[in-house]
């Protein structure tokens, strides 16, 4: 049993998949069906959105800063749940619009959270740096002050 | 009755793609990152709602409908934010903005 | 009146509580214990442009040689990699043919007499809930185990300077959320809208797909975003250790009993007296119900505790 209906879902899949590519193939010979249609403009939908991702990648590869790579992640988390979007209606599966909503709140909360991190780890690297040359310019004013107070022991030892 | 159904979402879904399109082109085109954050937030907006607009014509009104347009309603509150928390990002932590004059408070 | 003992601190009990309490070293005195002499430390300066000499790749050959063999070894082996696990994908068998090996008795009684055993309209939720719930029970320890030993490897002595200034001062300063009006208000109107979706994927484990897992996870995420906008000092009105513990226990040990009561029934062919409802309602399909809420509350809660963990250092 279990063997057929696999095999039934496979058959459903796989003829819609060769029913618009065979659409595309004879596209001028007449066949008019608003649904092979549409099937057809779904699955180039699909294809072009795949497309963009490789290219928003391909930025977030060589995005020179980290905000350019945050910006191409968020960018790619809209594409992909505009394909999951497309995929559902596509295969008629209604509960892959679940699994959009839940990536759409993963991309959102990815971006607020790598930022207030980023930020925060900025903020403290950058005051570590601060208090460095603070004690380090301290430490060179010590340094001075002990120089002229020996300066002025010799001048007393000279006077003398 | 389904003819006109289909040019209508396949219009909206082509137009979303367009959206997309722009989105990518403009976020590889530009240079500055504060530039970027303008034209990654089209796709958001735009881009998703087109998409999902054809969509929801072509699947007609129902529970996966609903859904999808809870997606556009959160991704109009959320996107917005994103764009500002990155913005932010960037103005806190670029020390060099070169001709950009950024109120720091 | 009570016999006051006069030579208290001779006795051994005094002893013994002192060696309890950690006091005194009862091998202190009874050994021999040499403290090796401590060297005066030899400081070399180091010769800073010997250093830079040799990490620039400009000026050392070698290194210049190294970086390049090494970009081309990794790239190899990735084109390797990718080229084995393809050529590895020829071997799988096709969807549904009939010699895969997936296709054996388990999941055939599984498909046929999964919704008349458990109740469950989702497969999958039967399955790992009612089938499977003790290597569930393990998955969801895990997890427990997983924060308990963050907590201890992040763990700082409570009389440590650097805790001290560390909590007081950082808390305050870069985890602050700031002055981020934008974020806060968004996340007043978002939170609640996440939590609901977050409760109704749990609720719904066994009638569509999602359970406890992916709830819990929808719900940390909330409690994430929370934190995010209003910082810590407002979660840890309701959420601190304590809760986390209590939580995590609670549900951890209910999962326990219950699933200790079915495969005791279950096992001596006694009834479980656990009515499995109509398919499709709510209310139904037994045990599964409480347990996926269970589940949902030790994932919520662990996702919750490791943000803090590593954010903060505790909670």
């Amino acid at each position: 049993m279990i063997k057929e209906m696999i095999m039934n879902k496979w058959l459903l899949t796989n003829t819609r998949l060769i029913m618009s590519t065979e659409l595309i193939s004879k596209a001028g010979s007449g066949v008019m069906a608003p649904e092979l249609v549409m099937n057809a403009i779904l699955m180039g939908c699909m294809l072009f959105l795949a497309l963009l991702v490789i290219v928003a990648v391909i930025r977030s590869i060589l995005g020179p800063g980290i905000t350019d790579r945050l910006i191409s992640v968020n960018m790619i988390g809209t594409m992909v749940i505009a394909a999951i979007a497309i995929l559902s209606i596509f295969l008629k599966e209604d509960y892959l619009v679940d699994v959009c909503l839940v990536y759409a709140m993963v991309s959102f909360l990815t971006v607020v959270v790598l930022a207030k991190v980023y930020t925060g780890n900025y903020m403290k690297k950058k005051e570590i740096c601060d208090e460095d040359d603070v004690v380090q310019s301290g430490l060179r004013r010590q340094e001075a002050l002990e120089v002229s107070r020996r300066r002025e022991k010799k001048k007393g030892k000279e006077e003398k | 009755m389904d003819v006109v159904k289909m040019i209508a979402a396949g219009s909206c879904l082509i137009i979303g793609m367009v959206f997309f399109l722009l989105c990518t082109f403009g976020v590889n085109r530009f240079k500055r990152s504060l530039n970027r954050i303008h034209a990654a937030a089209v796709g958001d907006t735009l881009g998703l709602l087109f998409t999902m607009a054809g969509l929801i014509i072509w699947r007609g009104f129902s529970f996966t409908s609903l859904k999808l347009l809870a997606v556009v309603v959160f991704f109009w509150l959320a996107s917005p934010v994103a764009a500002h928390m990155l913005a932010r990002l960037e103005v806190e932590t670029h020390e060099d903005l070169g001709e950009i004059e950024v109120d720091r408070r | 009146m009570s016999r006051k003992k006069q030579d208290y601190e001779h006795s051994f009990l005094y002893h013994f509580r002192q060696w309890v309490a950690g006091n005194v070293d009862p091998l202190e005195g009874t050994m021999e214990i040499r403290v090796p002499q401590k060297k005066a430390a030899e400081t070399v300066a180091p010769d800073l442009k010997q250093i830079r000499t040799v990490y620039d790749p400009s000026k050392n050959k070698e290194l210049k040689r190294f970086n390049r063999l090494y970009k081309a070894s990794s790239l190899l082996l990735v084109l390797l990699l990718m080229g084995v696990l393809i050529w590895a994908m020829g071997f799988m068998p096709e969807i549904g043919a009939e010699a895969a090996p997936a296709h054996n008795a388990t999941a055939g009684r599984y498909v046929e007499k999964g919704l008349e055993e458990t109740g469950a309209v989702n497969f999958v939720t039967g399955m790992i809930l009612d089938y499977r719930a003790f290597d569930t029970f393990g998955e969801s320890c895990v997890l427990f185990i997983a924060t308990i030993c963050v907590q201890i490897l992040l763990r700082v002595d409570k009389d440590s300077s650097w805790r001290k200034g560390r909590k007081t001062e950082e808390a305050e300063d870069s985890f602050r959320p700031g002055e981020d009006v934008v974020l806060q208000k968004v996340s007043t109107v978002l939170v609640p809208l996440i939590f609901i979706f977050g409760i109704y994927v749990i609720l719904n484990g066994h009638l569509s797909p999602g359970g406890g897992f992916s709830g819990g996870a929808i719900v940390g995420a909330g409690l994430i975003l929370y934190v995010n906008a209003f910082g810590f000092e407002k979660t840890e009105r309701f959420f601190t250790g304590k809760t986390f513990k209590i939580i995590t226990v609670a549900s951890l040990s209910f999962y326990a009993l219950a699933k200790t009561y079915s495969f005791y029934t279950g096992a001596n062919h006694l009834p479980t007296g656990i009515p499995l409802g109509v398919p499709g309602a709510i209310l139904s399909s037994g045990l599964i119900l409480p347990l996926n809420i269970c589940v949902g509350m030790v994932v919520a809660c662990t996702m919750y505790a490791f943000y803090a963990l590593f954010r903060k250092g505790g909670f």
